[in-house]
């Protein structure tokens, strides 16, 4: 159980590790402060990690996290005051909540919370520009699937966004 | 379904048909324009932010940060150094690590010449110092002295568990340097349990007197014999108790005994004692009482006398001993 527990932690840490100091480091500039960050964040959620619901998203648990964290860190930094106990998860936006690096975060927070196949495609189509067809090739799925999978990370982030739709048109559209 | 449809012009999958009847669809109604609008709102800002994560260069060593976060669990310290800001300037980090190696240079050439270790896996080892005091070590423990053991005072430096049988030395005080913690005697026998990935250090005394101190905050207790010293990891707190557990030398002696005790504590201590993990049920009731010696007797055979006694069921899966019900 306990080796199990460390086993499924590493392929987590190892995957998610460096994309969250990129993340971090988006609010705190600094990557060996970042790394430092997200270090705090594992440890956190290693502590916890038995009483963490078995179906959670981990992803958008450890982003929504460690924006917590850093924006608690530059907060701290600007008063430089400590403030403890601040839950991760609770903690409002209470900085420039409407801040661009805000915005990318809750769409970083967005695309974290699709569902893993879902993201993949999505992410294969958006990251690395593969075609329907490349997709359906390399995940061995048809392309109804994956033309399925792009609909349904459409409607997802849109709901997870709504609140920023107005804003977003009313700020992109020139 | 035109939800696909506008996703493909979108990811420029669509035909030369296709265009024609999403055109047709978007005059139709100006509320289709403003959907198509939005989801190409969110398709835009979606794929800058994936662009965004792949321009950004971060340089991380993941298997040294693994070994990083394995290394800081149990330990109450952080890994982020709270001085970080302070040697924010690069110069002042060289400046400092110049400085550090110079420091560490001369106290090197000056006091350590050589260094025994001793180091255990899944076996326990006597160890015999210089000065004849012996010491055997519990499994996954280490313990290193320099050559100046001896000269001044007899320093060990102690990971893990140890029973340690001291030589008397009045001009000479043995020390044990276990995790910013000192334990100092003069001639005497206790136990030092000093995991790292235990929250506690713990010195148990069998006979004569211990001194049990604090660098970090100059606290200090004193122990006699059947008394126990504990730190706290986290609080820094240091108590003494009176030692109830007649079983603290189990792992070296494996003779275990039980008078009336409760389940849950015979568990916790066959888990200590053989490194092993066994998992009790949510509830036990407080009729699970067990009066009971072992001597040198193999996990199996406790487990056997205590399923018979308690008529306990079990599976073993490695060193993971699932007690599943109870019957008493």
């Amino acid at each position: 159980m306990a080796e199990d527990k460390l086993k499924r932690f590493e392929k987590l840490f190892k995957e998610l590790f460096k994309p969250l100091c990129g993340f971090s480091m988006k609010y705190v500039g600094d990557l060996d402060e970042a790394k430092g960050l997200v270090h705090e964040v594992f440890v956190s959620m290693w502590d916890k990690f038995d009483h963490l619901p078995a179906d959670m998203n981990y992803r958008s648990y450890l982003y929504t996290a460690v924006r917590n964290r850093s924006l608690n860190h530059i907060r701290d930094k600007k008063r430089n005051v400590m403030i403890e106990n601040v839950s991760e998860i609770e903690f409002a936006e209470t900085i420039d909540p409407m801040g661009t690096s805000e915005l990318e975060a809750k769409i970083e927070i967005a695309i974290q919370s699709l569902p893993e196949k879902c993201r993949l495609v999505f992410e294969l189509n958006r990251g690395e520009g593969l075609k329907y067809a490349q997709i359906a090739d390399k995940m061995g799925i048809s392309i109804k699937t994956v033309e399925a999978q792009m609909s349904k990370a459409l409607s997802v982030l849109r709901e997870h966004l709504k609140e920023f739709l107005s804003l977003i048109i009313f700020l992109f559209i020139p | 379904m035109q939800d696909d449809l506008i996703i493909r012009h979108l990811t420029g999958e669509t035909s030369e048909e296709e265009e024609k009847d999403l055109q047709r669809w978007l005059a139709q109604l100006p509320d289709n324009e403003q959907y198509f609008n939005e989801v190409k709102k969110v398709f835009d800002l979606s794929s800058n932010q994936i662009a965004g994560r792949i321009k950004q260069n971060v340089s991380v060593d993941i298997d040294q940060e693994w070994n990083k976060f394995v290394g800081s669990l149990g330990k109450d310290t952080p890994v982020r150094p709270l001085v970080n800001e302070y040697f924010a300037k690069s110069w002042l980090r060289i400046a400092a690590a110049i400085l550090v190696l110079m420091v560490s240079g001369f106290v090197i050439n000056y006091f350590v010449f050589t260094e025994t270790q001793f180091q255990t896996a899944d076996n326990t080892l006597p160890v015999t110092l210089p000065d004849g005091s012996r010491i055997i070590l519990n499994q996954h423990s280490e313990l290193s002295y320099t050559s100046s053991f001896g000269k001044e005072e007899r320093r060990v430096i102690l990971t893990g568990e140890g029973f340690f049988e001291v030589e008397r030395d009045p001009q000479k005080p043995f020390v044990i340097d276990v995790n910013g913690t000192q334990v100092e005697v003069l001639g005497t026998s206790f136990n030092v349990q000093a995991y790292d990935n235990r929250k506690l250090i713990e010195v148990t005394v069998q006979t004569g007197v211990v001194k049990f101190s604090v660098a970090e905050t100059k606290k200090e207790v004193k122990l006699v014999a059947g008394q126990k010293g504990v730190y706290t990891k986290s609080k820094g707190e240091l108590n003494s108790t009176i030692n109830q557990d007649v079983n603290f030398l189990a792992w070296n002696t494996r003779k275990l005994s039980f008078t009336d005790s409760d389940l849950r504590s015979v568990v916790a201590t066959i888990n200590r004692t053989y490194q092993v993990n066994i998992t009790l049920p949510i509830t036990v009731p407080d009729t699970c009482v067990v009066t009971v010696t072992f001597d040198h007797q193999t996990l199996e055979s406790v487990l056997n006398v205590l399923k018979t006694t308690l008529n306990l069921e079990y599976k073993i899966n490695g060193n993971q001993i699932e007690i599943i019900s109870v019957g008493c």
